[in-house]
């Protein structure tokens, strides 16, 4: 009996291809989708980032200048008030601040030496900043 | 590349992620100890240990490593923790002295040469802070460090150990994709080796925080970027965040919340057990990110990778 002309073995190697990809993908697919919490991540170095929730604003006087330097703080109102990351957030050249909070109610104090201090409310909504001026003296 | 190598390689790779970032192995950081100096090849010997730092250090050699010397001399051990000026609630007073060790390990950090955040030297060039310090979470930002430099033991106007710039940032998944409060931790290298100047807190896993004794060190926003500390006790522990009562603002996000472990700070060197992130965060209380196994094992990583 002669035996088969094509190559012997690659029909099988094709099944075990086969076999091994059937695991192998969702495999990966779960693994990639359940990547724990604590996976460690480096920053990439500087570029465009996605939009983050938060508030942003500028903050002058009643004559309409840019206040520099302002200290902006943040507290979680409502019957469960937000934590707040308790990074230090003041205005620069132009009056401008920007402050990433997550989505929720919040009161923000602005603090001038010269200006004395005013505190606004504001709802911060999920995925994007929400604008709060300030007009201090 | 044929399909399904290219499938192989993905499974490869994500089980190699897996693997890597689900490592809570052991680590024998908290052995306790005379506080180590460092040694040939320290940044993997001393990784979770403390030490109090040297003024030993040439100041070519710290030139050679980015460092801009300032003027202060370089204090004794142990410390002499702060003044007696208490003003805000709890306990809370003025760093008098930020030469002194565990004080100068501290650090503000700022960004765009404003006041943004604290940091807390962990090895001779790794800062260990908030997450939410190097990025903004959930989908969010890195935060350009090229913008930021760390001053360790910044005392007002006064810089006495200059300041160094970062060349890295880390943090993880829970917080940079899931903004989870839970993962609130990252760190950032510097471009220096101020740490063999300064010294260095070592870092553990406390298995039971609550009504351990917490000292938070850092820079309150509100004040004119003076080290300031704190001191409570752990008034809840939850899984990933210790709570206290403390007075921090905005500014003090990074701090480390630090013990001595019950021994004099020359011969057990301080010790970090959670990072300072969250005002307001439950109950009139303020909290912190705990270092539990994984986040230490990180840390280690962190430190130890070139």
């Amino acid at each position: 009996m002669s035996r088969p002309s094509t190559r012997p073995g690659l029909p099988r190697r094709g099944v075990l291809r086969l076999a091994a990809a059937a695991v192998a993908l969702p495999a990966a697919a779960v693994l990639a989708g359940c990547v724990p919490a604590d996976h460690a991540v480096t920053d990439p170095g500087p570029g465009p980032g996605g939009a983050a929730e938060g508030v942003e604003g500028r903050v002058t006087d009643a004559r309409g200048r840019p206040v520099a330097g302002a200290f902006v703080e943040a507290r979680g109102t409502g019957p469960r008030p937000n934590p707040v990351p308790e990074i230090a957030v003041f205005t620069d050249g132009d009056g401008r601040y920007r402050w990433f909070l997550p989505a929720g109610s919040y009161a923000i104090t602005v603090t001038a030496e010269a200006l004395g201090r005013r505190t606004l409310a504001v709802t911060v909504p999920h995925g994007r900043a929400v604008r709060l001026d300030f007009v201090l003296g | 590349m044929k399909p399904f190598h290219a499938i192989a390689m993905a499974s490869v790779l994500a089980l190699w992620a897996a693997g890597a970032a689900a490592s809570d192995r052991a680590v024998e950081a908290g052995v306790r100890g005379p506080v180590p100096g460092p040694s040939a090849g320290e940044a993997a010997t001393a990784a979770g240990m403390p030490y109090a730092g040297s003024d030993a250090v040439s100041e070519t050699e710290l030139a050679a490593s980015g460092v801009t010397l300032g003027t202060a001399p370089v204090g004794p051990l142990p410390a002499e923790m702060g003044g007696s000026e208490v003003i805000l609630n709890w306990d809370s007073r003025m760093v008098l002295k930020t030469t002194l060790y565990p004080n100068r390990a501290v650090g503000l950090i700022t960004r765009n040469g404003a006041h943004h955040c604290t940091g807390w030297l962990i090895s001779r060039n790794t800062v260990a802070t908030a997450g939410h310090c190097v990025h903004s979470g959930r989908g969010g930002t890195w935060y350009d460090r090229r913008t930021m430099r760390f001053y360790p033991g910044r005392d007002g106007a006064s810089s006495p150990y200059g300041s160094c710039g970062v060349s890295r940032m880390h943090s993880v998944t829970g917080w940079t994709v899931n903004g989870n409060r839970d993962y609130d931790y990252g760190a950032m290298r510097l471009d220096c080796l101020v740490g063999n100047t300064v010294g260095w807190f070592g870092m553990y896993s406390h298995t039971a925080p609550l009504n351990e004794p917490a000292i938070i060190t850092g820079y309150p926003g509100d004040k004119p970027q003076t080290q300031w500390i704190s001191s409570d006790k752990v008034r809840q522990a939850l899984t990933r965040q210790v709570r206290y009562r403390m007075d921090t603002v905005g500014g003090n996000s990074g701090s480390p919340v630090w013990s001595d472990r019950g021994e004099a700070l020359a011969t057990s060197g301080a010790w970090g057990y959670a990072i300072h992130t969250y005002g307001n965060a439950g109950a009139q209380y303020n909290g912190g990110t705990r270092i539990v196994s994984a986040v230490l094992n990180n840390y280690i990583n962190w430190i130890n990778r070139p």
